[in-house]
């Protein structure tokens, strides 16, 4: 590396010894002014400075920046677009930043397996826009989808609209390189289906970055539907929604997709997107694919359950730019959402669908009791909710206000029986939190996995497990507004 | 498959814990005296490598989930099922069976007398895996009895979840080598209302790995396609036959199956299978394996059908292609690590299901093997639980 370094940094300069051969200068960044645009993610409320960037195009270069790492005690964090929406890809304060991005190569399309091996830095979107034209597709699908990476995507097991019938991230990677947490390089998985074992692909999805970074992935593709059919119901009572989609399951019907808004978010999207949705309290959006023999007449008892559930409108588009349009109001919520206050937490609890009409009624309750707006877009097929709490931080009190409202539907998703995340993962936002919905035993386990692939804790150290220590129940709400990150100088907040 | 020859019965020392806390207790014992730990559900995977050790160390706990049984929790409209892991997977099938409802990745065994826990330990599925998706597909949420006598849970019981790491994916074929399972949650899907199955006759692997192929490209929803050559327990259509299964509404069969026949080779005979379902569970309970020494479970990308079938047949080994070609079941005489070479050439890993002398538990190498190490020093510092088999046939 021919860069001279004005920083004086001892660590800094160890490091840039190791690493220089290894990476060409431009792909090293050490200038403050270059590094403040990675100093957050999508989670725009927590903010850290990373000691220096690297951009490897290989995975050599990734194994020698972790080697380096290693050897000089310092925490790294592999990061794609960006995009995560718990903290999961903020910098290490004064760890280096191992960016992705450069390897942005699809390797192989594989038609006779329908595979794709795929580098990291690969945009979800384009995957589906490589083997579109063969009538296959990816199927994953987070709103984020036209930035955010299949590496990301990995770490935190994303989900999207389609889970219900077709899975998470997770059921769709079968194979990957994986660079240890130590350097070493292993390869997990294949082009099967299947592979003998303990499913080691399953524990890295999902693992957040605690036990290696991926750096080449095989993905399955899946035929494109011969026939999706979409529908959206409105309702004057969101209990009404909630309700349809039970009676939606009970019908034997497999939707690939079930989400309802409220009328706050229709409201927003309608603004944001003209996406032109009906006028109503709530809206159920379902979406059938497969066969043509078997969803027309599916979709006939569809229409017929959702009528008898009281839906007041039923609106079938009828080509496909109709569906892309209602779709895209969908996929456009948090943004449009985004645009109705300065400022808004998002949260991704999961509660038992039974128990999504009880779940609701709660968050209505709280937020009057905080005197907070909160706009609900969830995946209902899966119990997914993504309560939006509006605020505005510049008025006193009320980021304290939203914080202790959306740890409070955290801890009613636990209790309800449901899970703190179903797709944004825990990062740094949530993992508070861990210790509400795991005993001390089961999180014990995690640590000490954690500890046997990372015996330094230096892959994305200080997220997703909580500390061993009791006061971390607190939530990430104080009374002086500092994050306990913040106090102990960890990150820093905007 | 036929009746093991290995019996553990014979063991002196079964222990049969009726609670979570009677197994922590079991396994704390085992702590204290420095006995190893061997766990058994239905004994339905008793061929693999861990019967012989027993023989050889009659001094290690066994210990069983045959009174750890019931369905803990099921609500049809949750899709949902939780259930200990002992619960005899025949019970779960008819249970979810009474709702229409079905755990779609055919775990295999049930007639035999599997059990859930076991299903999980041993990682298998059937021949719906290739559409809806594998055992680590469905699995929600585990809880287990660790090296340690504590209780760990983790996953959840609800459809998604992303908190933590994904410890019941990582139990997915492990073997009992992590911990003893005690309970296990699942996904479930509604049964469609009605199946249907064809048998086609072809010629040689070329043609069916070009079924394979295009079953799986086709937009008409297969749900399995599993092939055979020249098996005296399977109906025979050809020198090589598929059969293949599609689900749904029966009106929409007659318009899939036009679309089927198009995907075919010119000539190959097309026949209708009335009752299937003997057939099909002929096939995932390997109805069809005699006596052979060794048996093997192999894992390939199916374009490699027809060089593995090259392999497979110079071995004379019988086999079945499950999954769509991704899964191969193979019953053979002699020792399996002659295979090796052919399997890398071939993209393609074994595990040794049955052997007549001792053989790694997966042929030809695990590439896994560095992370499997250090799951291993995790959950289990003190080996205290049996994780390396070495299969002898005494």
């Amino acid at each position: 590396m021919a860069k001279e370094v004005s920083v004086a940094d001892p660590k800094l300069q160890a490091l840039l010894t190791r690493l220089a051969g290894v990476f060409e200068p431009r792909d090293v960044l050490t200038e403050l002014s270059q590094l403040i645009p990675y100093e957050l993610d999508a989670t725009t409320a927590f903010h850290a400075r990373p000691l220096a960037a690297v951009f490897p195009h290989t995975t050599e270069q990734v194994v020698a920046a972790v080697r380096a790492c290693n050897a000089l005690d310092i925490p790294y964090l592999a990061r794609g677009s960006g995009t995560s929406l718990s903290g999961g890809s903020l910098p290490i304060q004064g760890g280096l930043l191992i960016v992705l991005s450069k390897m942005d190569k699809i390797l192989e399309i594989d038609l006779e397996n329908l595979r794709v091996v795929v580098q990291p830095g690969v945009i979800n979107a384009n995957v589906t826009k490589a083997v579109a034209a063969k009538g296959l597709y990816y199927s994953p699908d987070p709103s984020s989808q036209i930035i955010c990476t299949i590496g990301g995507n990995i770490a935190f097991n994303s989900g999207g609209a389609h889970c219900l019938k077709l899975g998470m991230t997770s059921n769709h990677i079968l194979g990957m390189k994986v660079v240890l947490p130590d350097g070493e390089l292993v390869t997990l998985g294949g082009k099967s289906l299947e592979n003998p074992g303990m499913d080691l692909c399953g524990l890295m999805v999902g693992s957040e970055g605690l036990l290696g970074i991926v750096t080449e992935a095989t993905l399955r593709l899946l035929p494109k539907p011969q026939a999706v059919k979409t529908v959206l119901a409105a309702y004057d009572q969101i209990d009404q929604a909630g309700e349809a989609v039970a009676a939606v399951i009970g019908s034997g019907l497999l939707p690939v997709a079930i989400e309802i808004m409220d009328r706050l978010s229709i409201d927003a999207i309608e603004k944001a997107v003209h996406a032109g949705y009906p006028d109503a309290q709530s809206l159920l959006l379902v979406e059938l694919d497969g066969p043509t023999d078997e969803v027309l007449p599916q979709f006939d008892l569809l229409l017929d359950t959702l009528r008898k559930s009281g839906a007041t409108s039923l609106v079938v588009p009828a080509t496909d730019a109709e569906r892309a349009k209602i779709w895209k109001g969908r996929k456009s919520a948090f943004s449009a959402v985004g645009r109705l206050a300065p400022d808004y937490l998002v949260q991704d609890g999961v509660v038992p669908r039974g128990k999504l009409g009880l779940a609701l009624r709660e968050i209505t309750k709280l937020a009057a009791e905080y005197d907070l707006r909160v706009a609900n877009v969830f995946h209902a097929g899966d119990g997914n909710l993504h309560p939006l709490v509006l605020f505005d931080s510049k008025k006193p009190g009320e980021l304290e206000r939203a914080e202790t409202l959306a740890g409070k539907i955290l801890k009613m998703c636990v209790d309800l029986g449901g899970s703190i995340t179903g797709e944004h993962g825990v990062g740094i936002e949530k993992k508070a939190y861990m210790a509400y919905q795991f005993k001390t035993d089961d999180l014990d386990t995690m640590r000490a996995i954690y500890r046997s692939f990372d015996p330094k804790m230096l892959s994305n150290r200080g997220k997703m497990l909580p500390d061993a220590s009791p006061d971390q129940l607190t939530g990430h709400v104080t009374t002086d507004r500092q994050h306990p990150l913040e106090r102990s100088g960890v990150i820093e907040r905007f | 498959m036929n009746e093991s020859p290995f019996k553990f019965a014979a063991h002196s020392d079964v222990i049969t814990p009726k609670t979570v806390a009677e197994v922590a207790e079991a396994i704390t014992d085992a702590a204290q005296h420095q006995r190893r730990v061997l766990i058994i559900g239905g004994g339905t995977a008793w061929d693999t490598g861990h019967h012989a050790f027993i023989g050889a160390h009659p001094d290690h706990m066994l210990i069983s989930t045959s009174e750890l049984q019931e369905i803990v929790e099921y609500d049809p409209a949750e899709l949902t099922l939780t259930a200990r892991a002992g619960t005899l997977l025949a019970d779960v099938k008819t249970a979810l069976a009474e709702h229409d409802q079905y755990l779609p990745f055919d775990p295999p065994f049930a007639a035999a007398g599997a059990t859930l826990g076991g299903v999980v330990a041993a990682g298998l599925t059937g021949s719906r895996r290739m559409h809806y998706g594998g055992l680590r597909d469905f699995i929600l949420g585990i809880e287990f009895v660790n090296a340690a006598g504590q209780v760990v849970r983790g996953g959840g019981k609800v459809v998604k979840n992303a908190a933590g790491y994904d410890l019941p994916k990582l139990f997915c074929g492990s073997m009992g080598s992590l911990g003893i399972i005690t309970e296990v949650s699942f996904k479930v899907f509604p049964q469609p209302p009605d199946q249907c199955t064809v048998v086609i006759g072809v010629r040689d692997a070329a043609e069916v790995a070009k079924i394979f192929q295009d079953v799986q490209r086709s937009p008409i929803e297969i749900s399995a396609a599993d092939a055979w050559t020249d098996m005296d327990a399977l109906p025979n259509a050809g020198l090589y036959t598929v059969a293949i299964q599609i689900e749904g509404m029966t009106a929409s069969f007659d318009g899939r199956l036009a679309a089927l026949r198009k995907l075919l080779p010119a000539g190959a005979s097309v026949q209708n299978v009335g009752d299937s379902d003997q057939l099909w569970e002929a096939l995932t309970d390997l109805h069809w394996i005699g006596t052979q020494e060794t048996v093997l479970r192999l894992y390939l990308p199916s374009g490699n059908v027809p060089k593995l079938d090259t392999v497979l047949a110079a071995n004379g080994a019988q086999r079945v292609y499950s999954g769509a070609g991704n899964t191969v079941w193979a019953a053979l005489n002699g020792d399996p690590t002659r295979l090796s070479a052919d399997l890398a050439r071939c993209e393609t890993r074994a595990a040794v299901w049955r052997s007549p002398v001792p053989a790694p538990d997966i042929l030809p190498d695990d590439p896994g093997a560095p992370m499997v190490q250090r799951i291993r020093q995790a959950f289990d510092p003190s080996d205290r639980f049996y994780s390396s088999p070495q299969p002898v046939r005494s």
